[in-house]
């Protein structure tokens, strides 16, 4: 009688097992405060099965876009097209996202207004277009390398800045951290010894009507340290004055970049950090780094408008 | 009589021993009782028969591994099996079947994004265009409805923030913008018809607290006033895709909270379906469908599509039947899956987002 209840129970042992499917274990975007016995981490990484670094089930970027892509399905901010959709209760028609997208931007970097002399401009206009156009330059986040233009320390022989490859958690901290648009106070790959932390926003605002407005009202400190945090990566460009040689064979004199007011040299104000449309066709902007050794290329080095429209905002017949 | 005279038995009952067993001759066969026959017999049929219990369980997945998931002819399938794929569609999202089952609709997110029509058999037969015609480009057609009671093709457009409603053979009608205290500010979503011809529609405009369900009557004009919003205040975030039973419960995918929640005719809450790592539970929720008593939802991020058995039309939560589909880019394995829809003879198609065609799946 017990050989054959034994006989029953591992038949039927064998046959659950082998009609068993698939284990399956996920959960949605992130989740903040996770508790010790959270199942939030399977919602992108597995611990034996990841298909790609970090222990994610999938490429990062491909991950993020399912929420932060083009179908805006989870979340109000298209990072691809540089969208914002209608949040916090504000209807109308989709924004300009702030920071451009990494395939299209909104940018009317052809209609620049405002232009003034004085070294600072905290009133100049660059509208929004009505539709997105296609980025030429993005801190692209497709896995490819590109050069971190003035990473590394001050150096006396040419160095341009190493290769990185950039990904979307490379700057934003997907687990959340409380900082402002969830940065990372140091970058990953960027080689920083210590970090800059951006206090958050208290009111989210993705979007903008005017690309030369730069400061959010809401986050007094991101104008004030945003300079310091881009120069995690470009460390040789973080400067405080445009008069003093830095004694580097390559940035050896400096624009300022690290001015905290509106419509003041920093280098937020001069650069969207995802992607822009700006043109570089004309011939001296074709090729900033036009130095030996570097290729030129026309793309617009993430700035807000076309050529050198950025420096007559300020400069403007001098 | 001396000892070594008295015969062997009786010596052996004076001394109380039993009466020792006669041997066998050398080569006779050992004489059974019936009863011990009867047992052994009875020992050797219940080994037999698991042993064919066995051999049958190592048949049956041999056949399966030899033809795929085809089943065993005559035996009820719990779950599909995959058939065929659609190519030529760039990122598709979601999907729609004509209540003939002889029209599909695709909305595709990359490329140009249009809203691509196939035949049954998978046949590209033309794309539908949105007012402005191919010129327009701004468009990001998510997802898509056909009304049972007109056929007319209802698409829901992300920047347009509004729905667009095209006739059966592909013309373009008008578009839908919600009005009206409840409608205001609406960026519709997820789309879906009950067998009245009512539209259901999730709603993702405003903040994380608005996000809702609102139902129109059968006769959508351009500019409607939704005759209710079903879901309290914060229930939702990011409700996306959603469907209605023949009893009037609503399945709606609440996505970024990674669950399913059910209402009733009434509105109010009848189930849900939770986030979790145990079979059956959700991660991100997204493309819903219902047909003949079996409720599926697609996992986008465990690429998988979950079958569940639903009483229609009673106030019982989903009991779960089993998933189809695993992570990767060969037949039957998805990439970011997102919609679901199943035609009349239950021919279910999965549009498989990031592996760019829509997998048919068949029981």
């Amino acid at each position: 009688m017990r050989a054959r209840f034994a006989c029953a129970a591992a038949c039927t042992a064998a046959a659950l097992f082998a009609a068993a499917g698939p284990a399956a274990a996920d959960n949605g975007p992130h989740v903040t405060g996770a508790s010790s016995t959270t199942d939030s981490c399977a919602a992108c990484h597995r611990a034996h099965t990841a298909q790609a670094p970090d222990l994610l089930k999938e490429a990062e970027t491909t991950l993020c876009y399912s929420c932060h892509g083009p179908t805006g399905s989870g979340a109000a901010t298209d990072v691809v097209d540089g969208v914002g959709y209608s949040s916090e209760g504000r209807g109308g028609a989709p924004r300009a996202l702030r920071g451009g997208g990494f395939s299209k931007a909104m940018i009317d970097s052809a209609h620049a207004s405002g232009q003034q002399g004085g070294k600072s401009n905290p009133d100049g206009v660059v509208p929004v277009l009505a539709n997105p156009a296609s980025v030429n330059s993005t801190h692209s986040v497709d896995g490819t390398e590109h050069t971190a233009w003035g990473n590394g320390p001050i150096s006396a022989t040419p160095e341009y800045g190493k290769g990185i490859s950039l990904s979307c958690g490379s700057c934003h901290d997907p687990h959340g951290n409380g900082n402002y648009r969830i940065l990372r106070p140091i970058p990953a790959e960027s080689g920083a010894a210590s970090g800059v932390a951006i206090p958050d926003a208290t009111t989210k605002d993705y979007t903008t009507v005017n690309y030369w407005q730069v400061e959010d009202p809401t986050a007094p400190g991101f104008i004030a340290k945003v300079a310091e945090w881009c120069a995690t990566c470009h460390t040789r460009y973080l400067s405080s004055t445009s008069y003093a040689a830095t004694g580097d064979a390559v940035f050896s004199n400096q624009h300022r970049t690290d001015m905290g007011a509106q419509g003041s040299p920093n280098c937020i104000q001069c650069h969207v950090a995802h992607g822009s449309n700006a043109a570089a066709g004309e011939a001296s902007s074709s090729g900033m780094h036009s130095l030996a050794g570097v290729p030129a290329a026309a793309d617009g080095y993430l700035l807000r408008i076309d050529n050198r429209g950025v420096c007559q905002m300020c400069h403007l017949g001098e | 009589m001396t000892p070594e005279e008295t015969p062997s038995a009786v010596r052996d009952a004076r001394l109380d021993r039993p009466a020792a067993k006669p041997k066998p001759k050398k080569g006779a066969k050992e004489t059974l009782g019936a009863a011990e026959l009867k047992r052994r017999r009875r020992k050797k049929a219940t080994l037999g028969a698991i042993g064919l219990i066995l051999l049958a369980i190592i048949a049956i997945l041999i056949y399966r591994a030899l033809t795929g998931s085809t089943p065993l002819p005559g035996i009820p399938e719990k779950l599909p099996h995959y058939s065929s794929s659609i190519y030529d569609v760039s990122q598709p999202m979601d999907v729609a079947v004509s209540p003939d089952g002889n029209r599909v609709y695709v909305t595709e997110t990359g490329g140009k994004r249009l809203v691509r029509v196939y035949d049954s058999s998978g046949h590209l037969d033309g794309s539908l265009f949105p007012p402005g015609g191919r010129k327009n480009l701004w468009r990001m057609p998510v997802y898509v409805a056909v009304s049972p009671t007109t056929e007319n093709v209802y698409v829901s457009d992300r920047i347009r923030e509004d729905v667009e409603v095209y006739s059966p053979e592909g013309k373009f009608l008008h578009s839908v913008k919600p009005r009206g205290r409840l409608g205001k500010d609406a960026n519709p979503l997820g789309l879906a018809f009950d067998s009245d011809g009512k539209l259901y529609m999730t709603d993702v405009g405003g903040g994380r607290r608005r996000h809702r369900v609102l139902v129109f009557g059968d006769a959508v004009g351009k500019k409607p006033k939704p005759l209710r919003a079903l879901g309290k205040r914060g229930m939702f975030w990011f409700p996306n895709g959603l469907a209605v039973d023949s009893g009037g419960y609503v399945y709606i995918a609440d996505s970024n909270d990674g669950r399913l929640i059910t209402l009733n005719p009434q509105g109010k809450p009848a189930s849900s379906v939770v986030r979790g790592v145990s079979d059956g539970d959700l991660g991100l929720p997204r493309g819903v469908a219902i047909h003949d008593g079996k409720l599926y939802v697609v996992d986008t991020m465990s690429h998988t599509v979950k079958v569940y058995g639903v009483d229609e039309g009673a106030d019982k939560p989903p009991s779960y039947i089993g998933s189809f589909g695993v992570q990767g880019v060969g037949n039957g394995q998805f990439r970011f899956p997102n919609g679901i829809a199943v035609a009349p003879d239950g021919t279910i198609y999965v549009t498989d987002g990031e592996n760019d065609r829509i997998q048919v799946w068949k029981y």
